[in-house]
């Protein structure tokens, strides 16, 4: 029997009483196994968080149970001692240092090793301003700092929500090769919340898409990726070419051309199909969906500058 | 539990601000009273007389500076001190990142642990300056610093002691209670400012307790409603100080008037500042135990 590092069963949590309840999670099921990059992506409001809150006992589900490492996390509270998280951007004691911060955090948890501190300190790129007020700390800085707070109890599992927030761009990229270490090197299971779909499609091996409170898409990206082929067409005139594919594909129209769900097998259907409707195609290729449309179509949005028909 | 205590110290220790505010002002306070007194004493000649018509004595000003501590303001004071230490970590949102690391019951009642020793460190400290410098007041005056160490008996020293504790138990309740007002207001209203206020309220509510009783007292006709009043931590702190004061038991002067309840005895004050003590504690730690953590 497979034991995962994080599993939930039938995970629902509402917030408020009667005709105010807000359903944040509702029958969530995932189970997530060891030694994997795991994405966990949604909107704004989906039930990310408030998922990473319940597997951290931070707050109580209304129904259904979380596991880490198969055990309960709100009745066997010593399982968060093989976990270490970032929780919705990082937060210090402004009065402290970073270093004192992290020394206090690692007291709390009882493995204080200051030995262990600096060497996180110089890995996250903060050895020269460790020892200045949290307080002063840019919003990168404190991501930063806040990944070194995770890894003090040395843990098995690292849940991170949204660590690029705040990043510059070279930040973003050293804390990919960071985030995929953990995992290559040090044999961790990383558990990665963030709305950098570009991000996660580089780093996370499986990803689970939460909408309204539960799973809408779970599996390998590129499994996901593969799973709705679409065609690139060079066609004019292009409001006609539309026309006359959308009542057999769904089908968008992006940058002066058209962009059909549809395998590569049904090219030869379509250029008939356009060229019977005397409109003149000068190209058609498959195009490799990108995470980001996947996630969008998916969560039932598009992006910007497309018009969807069908 | 040493690391846990080692933790809420440091933390503690680095809000330099806070800690300033609302613990050391307490030595600190008295040490500028006396020096500011002692400089009196040597430059003005009607305080030194005042000094030596009634010379104080290091026994006395001993538990006098417990007093303070039991005054409003050393209440309010500790109510400050609490609400940063308890609603400080909803403020800062620091809660997301030590419960994971401990179980509640620990991390809260190393709270209380913590409040409570470095209100006591604040408190010994007072007492130590106050004893202290009121000699160098008193010998700046010229007057008499006693009773000297050598006439000190074994009944004499049994009688200091056991004044000087029931005044320093007395104010140490009275101080823990203010902390747990403030620690109940922190984790209802997840803030600091919250639960200044709360606390606050708290600590007021045996004053508004008694006016709302003479109201209903009056319109009902029943006196005997003000034996609520007895059932409050300030009537039987108040009650305990008596005691060990003046060897009889505390009627609030108005309800004398209303002849309507004796006073508590020893063991029963005793007995209920300690399940007030207990029950608040136990609140918070209830409280805090069921809450969502979702900032």
């Amino acid at each position: 029997m497979t034991t995962f590092a994080i599993e939930t069963q039938s995970l629902t949590k509402q917030f408020g009483r009667k005709k105010k309840t807000v359903v944040a999670l509702n029958k969530l099921d995932l189970q997530i196994e060891t030694g994997q990059v795991y994405g966990f992506l949604g909107p704004n409001g989906a039930g990310k968080t408030t998922t990473i809150r319940i597997l951290l006992d931070l707050i109580r589900p209304t129904s259904g149970e979380a596991r880490l490492f198969g055990q309960p996390t709100r009745r066997v509270h010593e399982v968060l001692r093989r976990v270490g998280a970032l929780v919705e951007g990082a937060t210090f004691y402004p009065y402290l240092t970073g270093r004192k911060n992290l020394e206090v955090l690692a007291r709390t948890g009882d493995y204080f090793d200051a030995g262990r501190i600096d060497r996180l300190i110089h890995q996250v790129g903060m050895a020269d301003r460790a020892d200045r007020r949290a307080g002063g700390y840019s919003t990168g800085m404190k991501q930063r700092m806040g990944i070194a707070a995770a890894l003090l109890g040395d843990p098995e599992l690292v849940i991170l929500d949204e660590p690029t927030n705040g990043l510059d761009p070279a930040g973003i990229q050293e804390m990919r090769r960071f985030i995929s270490a953990l995992v290559t090197e040090q044999g961790k299971t990383v558990f990665l919340s963030s709305h950098m779909l570009g991000e996660v499609e580089q780093v996370c091996d499986r990803v689970a898409i939460i909408n309204k409170g539960h799973i809408v898409r779970e599996g390998k990206v590129s499994d996901l990726l593969a799973e709705r082929p679409r065609l690139h067409i060079d066609a004019t005139p292009i409001d006609k070419a539309s026309a006359v594919l959308s009542d057999h594909w769904r089908v968008a129209v992006t940058d002066g051309a058209l962009l059909a769900d549809a395998a590569r097998a049904d090219a030869p259907v379509i250029v008939r199909k356009l060229v019977e409707q005397d409109i003149q195609v000068f190209e058609i290729s498959p195009q490799r969906q990108s995470l980001e449309s996947f996630f969008l179509s998916v969560t039932q949005e598009e992006p910007d500058g497309e018009s969807v028909s069908r | 539990m040493v690391s846990l205590f080692r933790a809420e110290w440091s933390k503690i220790a680095g809000n330099r601000i806070v800690l300033g505010v609302f613990i050391w002002i307490f030595p600190v306070t008295a040490l500028v009273l006396l020096i500011f007194a002692t400089i009196s004493a040597a430059f003005s000649e009607q305080f030194r007389v005042a000094i030596n018509a009634a010379p104080p004595t290091w026994t006395g000003q001993a538990q006098t500076a417990w007093g303070f501590v039991n005054s409003e303001l050393g209440r309010f004071m500790l109510v400050g001190f609490a609400a940063d230490v308890f609603g400080g970590e909803y403020q800062r949102q620091m809660w997301k990142n030590l419960l994971p690391r401990r179980q509640r019951l620990p991390l809260i009642l190393n709270k209380f642990l913590t409040v409570a020793v470095y209100a006591l460190t604040a408190f010994v400290a007072m007492v130590l300056i106050v004893t202290v410098m009121s000699g160098v007041v008193s010998a700046a005056a010229g007057a008499s610093y006693g009773p000297a160490l050598g006439d000190m008996d074994g009944p004499a020293w049994a009688e200091f002691l056991r004044a000087f504790g029931s005044q320093a138990a007395i104010s140490f309740s009275a101080a823990i209670i203010a902390a747990c007002y403030a620690a109940v207001g922190a984790i209802l209203t997840r803030s600091i400012l919250g639960a200044i206020v709360v606390g606050a309220l708290l600590a007021l509510f045996e004053q508004g307790l008694l006016i709302a009783l003479t109201i209903i007292a009056s319109i009902t006709q029943q006196t005997d409603i003000f034996r609520i009043y007895l059932y409050t931590p300030g009537y039987n702190l108040a009650n305990l100080s008596s005691w060990s004061n003046y060897g009889n038991g505390y009627t609030p002067l108005f309800l004398e008037s209303y002849n309507c309840c004796g006073a508590f005895s020893v063991e029963t004050s005793t007995v209920l500042v300690l399940a007030w003590i207990v029950g608040l504690i136990g609140l918070a730690c209830y409280l805090f135990m069921r809450q969502d953590i979702t900032n």
